[in-house]
């Protein structure tokens, strides 16, 4: 019996097997090159965004004063003050975006009657969730938290 | 045609060895990839920031128990209203932790806490509240410890009465730092037209035996007595 190695067909056999082998190992290679050097897709972070907004109407004690209007039935602050949330809040999504919010009392785990901004919007299956608290309202103790849902619309 | 069976030719056999070789390689590289794509360095936990953004949230709403506190002390509270207001708000906040999946402890020693007005609670001249806040999360997605300290005091002060271009100071310190506030509402008794100038002086003609009211953010009452 010949040697595989003496045999030319043999020969050529192992060469092929080396190069299919070389190429496998090349591409291997590129794929995880390519997976590393990928930037990962970028998403708009616009959850980041939502909770800075947030957090910069809370320190304004503007979304203590819209609560404080709501429980208080004061009908004027209610639309200015939900004018403003509404303002930020969008100021802060991209253009197809949108939100609803409502509060929540946190001591009876209900809902705050009248605290709906944008109630009538649908969110769509895509829809983040975002929950705010706030523990102080004009100077009293009404642990309150909000819920906010950000979706955009067409996606 | 002359057939021959894989197994038993020596082409084929080597044939097989190489495919069987070639196809463990594949697969030990695959699960590479697999491993390296589901690395949190390239594909962070989604709630990561979510839970930062709780914490931060949570926080906030600590200090928010202080202007609690302060706005309640300056209308006439004890320090029994205080410590139930303390008590209450912390519990209230470590449930909204503990609904978010971050089991938390929060403490605060009630010797440490401090509060004080400059006379009776009729009529503060100053409202003063501290204490030190001790938060504990122990979750698998977040360890948090620290200790909070929260020092305000809110304070008025009247500048001399002579001449009619006097002032009204409305000062908020804050753990050392002092600033003045422009935006209290300040009323004198009896009725005295008060100049609000924007940088925390309010200017008015002072006499002696007015009473200065400012009413400050979070509901919070000072009275001077002139």
């Amino acid at each position: 019996m010949k040697k595989l190695t003496k045999n030319r067909k043999a020969q050529l056999f192992i060469i092929e097997a080396f190069i299919a082998v070389s190429v496998m190992i090349i591409m291997v290679t590129a794929l995880y090159e390519v997976q590393i050097a990928t930037q990962p897709p970028i998403e708009a972070n616009y959850h980041e965004e939502v909770y800075t907004t947030l957090k910069s109407l809370d320190n304004l004690n503007i979304l203590d004063a819209y609560i404080y209007s709501v429980l208080n039935s004061q009908t004027a602050n209610i639309t200015y003050y939900q004018t403003v949330i509404e303002q930020a809040i969008y100021g802060s999504l991209p253009d197809n975006g949108e939100f609803n919010l409502y509060y929540e009392n946190l001591a009876t785990s209900l809902e705050i009657s009248g605290s709906w901004i944008n109630q009538h919007l649908a969110p769509s299956t895509e829809a983040i969730g975002i929950d705010y608290l706030i523990s102080e309202v004009n100077g009293e103790l009404i642990p309150c938290t909000i819920h906010l849902k950000v979706w955009l619309k067409g996606v | 045609m002359k057939k021959v069976s894989l197994t038993k030719n020596k082409r084929g056999q080597v044939f097989l060895l190489l495919s069987i070789t070639i196809l463990i390689f594949l697969i030990i590289i695959s699960a590479t990839i697999f491993q390296i794509t589901q690395s949190p360095y390239i594909n962070p936990a989604p709630n990561q920031q979510q839970l930062f953004d709780y914490l931060d949230n949570s926080l906030n709403a600590i200090d928010d128990l202080s202007n609690v506190a302060l706005s309640q002390l300056s209308l006439g509270a004890s320090r029994d209203d205080v410590l139930t207001i303390m008590d209450e708000g912390m519990e209230q906040i470590e449930a909204y932790l503990d609904d978010h999946n971050l089991p938390s402890i929060l403490t605060y020693d009630d010797v440490n806490l401090i509060i004080a007005n400059s006379s009776t609670s009729n009529n503060p001249v100053f409202v003063h509240f501290e204490v030190e806040v001790s938060i504990h999360i122990n979750s698998l997605d977040l360890f948090y410890e620290s200790v909070i300290h929260l020092n305000t005091t809110y304070f008025m002060e009247a500048s001399g009465t002579v001449g009619n271009l006097n002032y009204v100071y409305l000062y908020k310190e804050a753990n050392g730092v002092k600033t003045m506030l422009n935006n209290g509402i300040v009323a004198i008794s009896p009725s005295t037209s008060v100049t609000n100038l924007g940088d925390g002086r309010y200017s008015a003609d002072l006499a002696a035996g007015q009473m200065i009211t400012a009413l400050l953010p979070h509901n919070i009452w000072l009275w001077l007595e002139i």
